[in-house]
């Protein structure tokens, strides 16, 4: 409280909105699981979770995920590998899941290796599909993963 | 049936969309640019744009981090600018950070310069 803090204080400051009042909006998603590319967001490069991401807006390059669940209006240029895949939206790439559902607001432009698969009434699947003989996700996903000896030289 | 839930009946017109989230377990090798609030608790190595973003103790931003307003609980490799920021206790920035208001809790840690500009110095969008 009495050690260091800006000479210009942490009250409100006349012509600032206080910081918390401007983060109201983004602490709603706090308590959220999972991450989340939102609708207004293109990402160009690569996802790499062990976790669950949702993608609502687009992304450029190859996801690798736990679970992965492609949103409505969402749309993917690049290679997906999870563990399970729900597609609502527009992929053009090569999609590698264990349990990979294709919903009726689905486009798909690319192969799809699968374990179990379901193209519900309506999905758009154009490309070959390839049943995988393992539901290891590790081997599923393992060209979209960093190599560990580059993630030890990033640090 | 593979819809989000319904929410709750209310207005939601004023109710402002679900903020990006990179989550714990994120990895994001790219930019994060265009999100109107973004929350960071995963490693985004890349540069981050948005209006209102928090990075949790978890979370670690290698790039530069641009926001209108800003509260950093966890580290920031890169220089940060934004209108008005928050540093937490557990905060690590080794970088600029370029404010109009700042708030630094005990125990953060800035390698860095903290240049003050007036209101207004953060473009929009």
């Amino acid at each position: 409280m009495f050690t260091k803090t800006s000479q210009r204080g942490d009250g409100p400051v006349p012509g600032h909105e206080p910081v918390e009042r401007a983060l109201a909006p983004v602490r709603s998603g706090v308590n959220q699981a999972g991450s989340l590319i939102s609708a207004e967001l293109k990402i160009v490069g690569n996802l790499d979770s062990n976790g669950d991401l949702r993608v609502d807006g687009t992304v450029e390059g190859d996801i690798a995920s736990r679970s992965l669940t492609v949103g409505e209006g969402a749309r993917i240029d690049g290679s997906i590998a999870a563990e399970t895949v729900q597609i609502n939206g527009t992929v053009s790439g090569h999609i590698k899941g264990g349990s990979v559902i294709i919903a009726r607001t689905a486009r798909v432009t690319g192969d799809v290796t699968y374990v179990t698969l379901a193209v519900e009434e309506g999905g758009v699947l154009e490309g070959q599909c390839r049943r995988a003989e393992t539901n290891n996700v590790a081997k599923l996903r393992a060209p979209a993963m960093p190599k560990p000896a580059e993630q030890a030289a990033g640090h | 049936m593979l819809r989000a839930r319904k929410e709750p009946l209310e207005d939601r017109s004023t109710v402002a969309p679900a903020p990006a989230r990179v989550d714990a377990d994120l990895v994001v090798h790219a930019d994060v640019v265009g999100a109107l609030a973004l929350i960071v608790d995963g490693t985004v190595k890349g540069a981050v744009r948005a209006d209102s973003v928090l990075i949790g103790p978890r979370g670690r931003i290698e790039g530069r981090v641009d926001a209108r307003a800003l509260r950093i609980d966890g580290t920031v490799l890169g220089d940060v600018v934004a209108e008005t920021v928050a540093l937490g206790p557990t905060a690590r920035v080794v970088g600029n950070v370029t404010h109009s208001a700042i708030t630094v809790a005990p125990g953060a840690e800035i390698d860095g310069r903290r240049p003050w500009r007036p209101p207004g110095h953060v473009a929009r969008g």
